[in-house]
């Protein structure tokens, strides 16, 4: 019981620390997306941030839209410079036009969770380098993101 | 070339770049082939010979296994000895397996000895190794006689790197069903589903049937940027897999996918992928199992029974 009164006691401190909303759209080089991403993001407190990333390309047959939602945590921050920690999952679909006449094609839909890591510059551009792993179906797959964008 | 000048744009402009395997060819008699890919046969034993022929509704069992160059001969023949399944195994189809001169006989030929059964290895490309040149290839190896075993080169993947020639290599069982066409091959790692498809299709749309296909399909869970690039972070949605796209396009034209539900079927670690299929059409067959417990190669060996 007094831990929990003691989370929500921290909760409420980061929420009232919290500045006016602070919208960003980014493109993402790499990142969630795989290849790349556009995404918006939304501070809600000073240390918390939501967001979400979607990306949407071909490659060969193959028709790739990724949708990526997520909730970033700054545990250091200074000014405009952050490091940043973010988790949420990954939604992947891929479609595979068929090349031939005897097949129909098919889609393919996976989710796995998605965790980051890394810098953040945050004024009136965003910059963001960072490290992910994608975790499910038994496999652990690394990967790299840089974003640039503009905070409004 | 081409590919190469179009890498840029597409990377620009991260649309489609259709997919590019190149043209087909035809099955061609072993014998009819020479210089140094001529595929080395021995299409009986004095056991296979003493066998009587398959009869109707009898069980055979096909095991597909990518031996990693095969470098550990002694170690593959006890994996398949050592092994309950696999040592009653009427079938064995091998990938990724090598031949050098200096080794006195191909390692296929030295698996096949030790296990007295007839086989054909045919190499798909020159290898080399310290300076000695060798053979990459693929093997079917049979406690039955082989009969009609023919070769294919596969349509060429597209590469930027690594292009390689690909094969399938084929062969008859008589049975007193209807004869049993047996497959493998060893597709390129870098390709896309859709290009995968196109590449074994000239093996699979016209195969006579009965058939059975096991080969290493290197039907990865990753999506390929330009054919070099894995996608990384695809790969543990699941929403990648290539081998659930493959299933599909072989159920479409009639191919049961017994090794379905198989699981991965490579030891990579953090890595889950399902590599190895075998595709019956014309006879029923068992679920696969994959034999987790052999360790001499980067892959487990599959297998299935089949019923004529």
């Amino acid at each position: 019981m007094r831990h929990a009164v003691l989370a929500a006691i921290s909760l409420f401190a980061l929420l009232a620390d919290a500045h006016a909303s602070q919208h960003a759209i980014y493109f993402d080089a790499l990142g969630r997306g795989g290849l790349w991403g556009l995404g918006y993001d939304f501070q809600w407190a000073d240390r918390f941030t939501t967001g979400t990333t979607a990306s949407f390309y071909y490659l060969d047959s193959q028709q790739v839209l990724t949708l990526s939602p997520y909730v970033t945590f700054y545990p250091f921050l200074n000014g405009e410079h952050r490091w940043l920690f973010q988790v949420g999952p990954q939604i992947v679909r891929e479609a595979t036009q068929s090349p031939v006449p005897e097949w129909d094609g098919i889609s393919t839909t996976g989710v796995s969770a998605a965790f980051a890591t890394g810098y953040e510059y945050r004024a009136d551009i965003l910059l963001r380098a960072y490290g992910m792993l994608a975790i499910g179906h038994g496999q652990i797959s690394p990967w790299l993101g840089f974003s640039i964008g503009w905070t409004f | 070339m081409k590919l190469k000048a179009l890498f840029f744009p597409c990377l620009l402009a991260m649309v489609a770049c259709g997919p590019s395997v190149g043209p087909s060819s035809d099955w061609v008699g072993w014998s009819d082939i020479s210089g140094p890919l001529k595929p080395e046969v021995n299409a009986t034993t004095a056991t296979a010979s003493s066998l009587p022929t398959p009869s109707a509704g009898q069980t055979l069992r096909m095991v597909t296994f990518n031996v990693h160059l095969g470098e550990d001969v002694d170690g593959v023949i006890q994996s398949i000895q050592g092994n309950a399944s696999l040592k009653t195994a009427d079938v064995i189809f091998i990938q990724e397996i090598q031949s050098y001169s200096s080794e006195g006989s191909s390692r296929a030929s030295q698996v096949a000895g030790a296990l007295d059964m007839a086989y054909v290895y045919a190499p798909a490309r020159g290898y080399e190794r310290n300076s000695e040149s060798g053979t990459h290839g693929d093997a079917i190896l049979s406690r039955y006689p082989l009969h009609d075993i023919e070769i294919m080169e596969l349509p060429r993947g597209k590469l930027m790197i690594d292009e390689e020639r690909r094969i399938a290599v084929a062969a008859t069982l008589h049975t007193a069903a209807d004869d049993l066409r047996i497959i493998t091959t060893h597709l390129d790692t870098r390709l896309n589903a859709s290009e995968r498809i196109l590449q074994l299709r000239p093996v699979v749309l016209e195969a006579p049937s009965p058939v059975v296909i096991g080969g290493d399909f290197n039907t990865n869970p990753l999506t390929w940027a330009f054919n070099l690039i894995p996608v990384l972070p695809f790969s543990p949605s699941g929403g990648s897999d290539q081998a659930l796209v493959l299933d599909d396009y072989m159920r479409s034209i009639q191919f049961s996918t017994p090794t379905a539900s198989s699981g991965s079927t490579v030891s990579f670690p953090g890595v889950e992928a399902r590599l190895d299929s075998i595709f019956v059409r014309g006879v029923t067959s068992s679920n696969g199992v994959v034999e987790r417990d052999i360790s001499v190669s980067d892959h487990w060996p599959v297998w299935v029974d089949v019923r004529l």
